[in-house]
């Protein structure tokens, strides 16, 4: 059983502002039926291929969006989420990030240990399959999505996670 | 800082015991004003951490008040041209002065202000550290504020940050990095000058302050190994307990306060991250250093805007103040000059100048002859090997080498060596770990991608040495010599006239003759004639040698293209 | 150029009251170091409920003119009315958003926007929930803790509109605010700017805009001052109020305006 929860936690985050991706479903609203050619996004957000790659493989992986024989396509939650208005577009993306193992077991974790979670036992779990740098940008980027997604903070001063 | 500002018990704690103490210092410290015996130091090594602290009171003392001048000094040049004008040549000038040669004149002046007292001696023990402390962070201040981005300040204003807010706000957070970088430093250069200061002679009596550097030399002195042994482990320790659990949580907070990107910075040896991780360090970090810097970042804030308030009527007075002094020294100058003849001493003066001229010439040009090789193996080593090496370099540059100036003197009697060279060899001492350290960055910063070019095109051994390593550290190199030259000069005044053993150790130089004249004749004239010829040198080989050296080497050098 | 008032739909034609002038400037121009003109001689007024942009080439001193209308430059001549009152030292009643962003590195969002507060003297508590409204209404929620460093280009101004916003001042001042940004973080802001300013949260009712880019001046104001260079003075005016909102630049109307200025200052 631990096993597995490792594995899953192995799968690399990719490493896209959050906000970049919610620019790419906005795109994609406007955009007939909701798809685009792949090749096509690049112009029109101004983004060069470092920064459209990991925000479609975050939309992806988030079940947003989906994408086959070079399309990019909403799902029917991620056409919802791009409809939707603050606050309730938070509330919709809370849900999908929640799932992603790492966000996961800090959420468990704070969860256990009263509200505050050492950074460093999630780095120390993290450079089992990644390296340190890598694994220091695993974080920053779960970070970010949790904040935006209000489920917790970080506090630098004590290099702990805390609740929102 | 934060909005909500949490509570810190260990550091109130800390503030109400430091409180107390000076509170009692004050009421009982009338034991203070009474004239000061000499004792010899009670050489029991149980005593050692009482010294130790007697040692780091000084050395805080110092710091602190270093610290606030250099704050006002700095803001100032940096905010006002005219201010500028005046101040950046003065500190340009008074930090070439080798501070050991105006030491027994300050003793003078605060055994005259309290008497032959404790108090009277402990300041002037204040004073010289604080003079090795003070220029950097002075520069440094205003090198911080000068680079400040436009917009922020700009900002700052607009937001109607003014007095105490916007020095909490903005100019102490900005120049943070900087003065924890300089404060590194300075308190290296502070050790340094410990021994100097705790052993002070002054005319016939020697007073001797307890502390872990008056121990330290009595042990030396005395042929004492053991106790040796342990003040210097002593010392060891308490610089490794600053940099674990001060400087290094220090830097590390240090890094939010940077403007722009981090450059590059030599990672810490895997020792230190790993005792940098420790729960005690993150413990005293989380509840005492970090908190305690908020503390003073608040606090320094209040503080400096105090003179803001008093504004132009207190500079008036500064400046008044300042004035008046120089009319007065000027009048006394001439009195002392006019009384009577120069004495033999003084019509030796620019002999000994030039005697000393090569000596301090030799001891940098022999730091550099080690430098450099000594720098390219260390590049060679790997980012783990410099990692360390510049570490041990660090924990060097703290050691009071000066301890050590009648030892070498003794060992040069033993083995029949001319006296010459050991003054030398004494003044390398104050020398080759500021080029060395100089020459291991400027090797460390030699991008990889060069490396990797000279290794394709096939240059390697000494046509790599001289085509690609010695041009690329130059720069660092020539600004590492600059500062050996004025540690040498320090170094010089010391090695020219050791006392060791009883016998007195002198060879022919200013140095020489300035001690002889302050120990042993008390001639005035002598004193002045010889420390206005050192600083007239030093500043003037500054002016004429080192800075357009630089200029030359900086643009030609630069690592851009 | 200046357009008449609108003839009202029913009833007698009759010119709608001047709208009270929040901010005039006479005569002002400004010297670069007291001798190298930079600007002016400059008449102009910033009206109540409006939306000012400033629009021309580099060099043409409107980011100075910005800069005079906040209070942070003294003109070297001429005169800054705010109200009644001749304009002394900061003008505590405009904030100005930065091009550069501008914020404290060392501080995080939630006490950026609130350093302009703890300034004014306002308790901590007040600060607090005033900065987290602002931060909230430029949808930066969640990331009160952050540091300006762990934030994208995009995020970095909505904190610095937030910053301004929370000072609830008369004026909001944006000096090239989206130069700096992606095009699409650029769009984003500007959406939520025009969405603020129509906002009842947002008691800010008068923006003055400085940018170079005349599709952008197009977009989002009311009026347009055209400025020249060497040395920098207002060419022309534009009214653009009769242009409904929102405005997307391909749409006619738009369009032509944008062809009509571009051919004003070339």
């Amino acid at each position: 059983m631990r096993k597995k929860k490792s594995a899953a936690v192995a799968e690399p985050l990719p490493h896209a502002p959050i906000g970049m991706v919610i620019g790419l479903l906005e795109h994609l609203r406007l955009a007939p039926g909701g798809r685009e050619d792949l090749y096509k996004l690049g112009g029109p957000l101004g983004y060069d291929l470092d920064d459209l790659l990991p925000a479609t493989e975050a939309a992806k992986r988030l079940g947003l969006v989906k994408v086959d024989s070079g399309d990019i396509e909403l799902t029917s939650d991620g056409g919802a989420l791009a409809e939707a208005e603050e606050p309730e577009r938070k509330k919709r993306l809370a849900r999908h990030v929640e799932t992603l193992p790492l966000v996961a077991e800090i959420s468990r974790a704070l969860e256990t240990t009263g509200g505050r979670a050492p950074r460093q036992e999630f780095l120390d779990r993290l450079q089992e399959f990644f390296s340190p740098a890598e694994a220091e940008r695993q974080l920053s980027t779960a970070l970010d999505w949790a904040r935006y997604a209000e489920l917790f903070d970080y506090d630098p001063d004590s290099e702990e996670f805390v609740r929102a | 800082m934060p909005t909500q500002r949490p509570r810190s018990y260990p550091v109130d704690l800390g503030l109400l015991t430091v409180l107390a103490l000076v509170v009692l210092a004050v009421l009982f410290g009338s034991t203070y004003l009474r004239p000061y015996d000499s004792p010899e130091l009670d050489p029991r090594a149980a005593l050692l951490p009482v010294y130790l602290l007697r040692s780091l009171a000084r050395m805080t003392v110092a710091y602190g008040v270093a610290v606030l001048l250099a704050l006002g000094v700095g803001h100032l040049a940096a905010s006002s041209p005219v201010a500028r004008r005046v101040i950046l040549p003065t500190l340009d000038v008074l930090q070439s002065v080798p501070i050991l040669g105006f030491f027994p004149a300050a003793v003078a002046v605060f055994v005259g202000l309290f008497g032959p007292s404790a108090l009277g001696v402990e300041a002037a023990a204040v004073f010289l550290i604080f003079t090795s402390m003070f220029w950097n962070l002075a520069f440094g201040v205003y090198g911080s504020l000068i680079t400040l981005p436009e917009e922020l300040a700009l900002a700052a204003t607009h937001l109607g940050l003014r007095g105490s807010l916007r020095w909490s706000r903005l100019v102490l957070p900005a120049v943070f990095p900087n003065l924890v970088y300089n404060s590194i430093l300075s308190w290296a250069n502070g050790w340094y000058f410990l021994i100097a200061s705790e052993i002070i002679a002054a005319g016939q009596a020697r007073y001797t302050l307890p502390g872990l550097g008056s121990y330290l030399g009595q042990a030396l002195v005395t042929g004492q190994t053991a106790h040796t042994v342990t003040a210097l482990a002593t010392l060891f320790l308490a610089t490794l307990g600053l940099h674990l659990l001060v400087w290094g949580p220090l830097e590390r907070w240090a890094e939010r306060f940077q403007l722009g990107e981090t450059g590059e910075r030599p990672r810490t040896p895997r020792i230190g991250r790993l005792l940098a991780r420790s729960r005690l360090v993150r413990w005293f970090s989380r509840e005492l250093v970090i908190p305690a810097g908020q503390r003073a970042i608040s606090a320094g804030g209040w503080l400096m805007a105090v003179p803001g308030r008093a504004g132009r009527p207190l500079a008036v007075l500064v400046v008044g103040a300042l004035v008046a002094l120089g009319v007065d020294a000027a009048s006394r100058a001439y009195a002392l000059f006019t009384a009577r003849p120069l004495s033999a001493d003084a019509r030796d003066i620019p002999a000994g100048l030039v005697l000393s001229f090569m000596r301090v010439s030799a001891g940098v040009l022999l730091a550099v002859a080690a430098s450099v090789p000594l720098a390219f193996a260390a590049s060679r080593l790997g980012s783990h090997g410099r990692a360390i090496a510049l570490t041990v370099l660090q924990i060097l540059g703290s050691f009071p080498a000066t301890a050590f100036f009648p030892l070498i003197a003794l060992a040069m009697t033993r083995f029949g060596v001319d006296m010459n060279v050991g003054a030398v060899l004494m003044i390398l001492t104050g020398t080759f770990l500021y080029v060395m350290f100089n020459a291991l960055s400027g090797a460390m910063a030699i991008p990889e991608e060069m490396d990797e070019a000279a290794t394709v095109l096939g240059v390697r051994g000494t046509r790599y040495l001289r085509h690609v390593f010695v041009p690329a550290v130059l720069p660092r190199l020539v600004t590492g010599c600059i500062t050996a030259w004025g540690g040498g000069w320090n170094a010089l005044i010391l090695a020219e006239y050791v006392i060791a053993g009883g016998t007195l150790y002198r060879v022919r130089g200013i140095g020489a003759t300035l001690d002889h004249a302050t120990y042993v004749t008390r001639d005035a004239q002598v004193i002045v004639l010889s420390l206005a010829a050192m600083v007239a040198l030093v500043v003037l080989v500054n002016r004429v040698f080192w800075e357009p050296l630089y200029e030359r080497v900086a643009e030609r050098y630069k690592m851009d293209a | 150029m200046i357009s008449l008032p609108e003839p009202t739909a029913a009833g007698p034609v009759s010119a709608p009251p001047e709208p009270l002038a929040l901010l005039r400037m006479e005569g002002v121009e400004y010297f670069y170091g007291g001798r190298i003109r930079v600007l002016g001689p400059v008449d102009l007024e910033v009206r109540e409920g409006e939306f000012l942009s400033f629009v021309g080439p580099s060099g043409c001193g409107k980011s100075t003119l910005l800069r005079i209308a906040a209070g942070l430059l003294r003109p070297t001549a001429g005169e800054v009315w705010l109200g009644d009152e001749p304009l002394r030292g900061v003008n505590r009643r405009a904030a100005v958003v930065f091009q550069s962003f501008a914020l404290f590195p060392w501080m995080t969002v939630v006490d950026n926007v609130a350093v302009g507060l703890e300034a004014r003297g306002l308790g901590a508590r007040e600060r607090l929930k005033r900065a987290e409204k602002y931060i909230g209404l430029v949808g930066l929620s969640g990331y009160e803790r952050a540091y300006p460093r762990e934030l994208s280009r995009g995020m970095k101004q909505l904190v610095g509109v937030a910053r301004a916003l929370a000072l609830e001042p008369e004026l909001l001042c944006l000096d090239e605010p989206f130069s700096a940004l992606d095009v699409l973080s650029a769009r984003n802001i500007r959406d939520l700017v025009l969405d603020l300013w129509a906002s009842p949260e947002v008691t800010t009712k008068t923006i003055l805009l400085v940018t170079h880019s005349i599709e952008e001046a197009v977009e989002m104001s009311d009026r347009v001052l055209v400025f020249k260079a060497n040395p920098g003075r207002i060419a022309e005016t534009v009214h653009l109020s009769s242009l409904a909102r929102p405005r997307r630049a391909d749409l006619p109307g738009v369009r032509e305006t944008v062809d009509r200025m571009y051919g004003l200052l070339v």
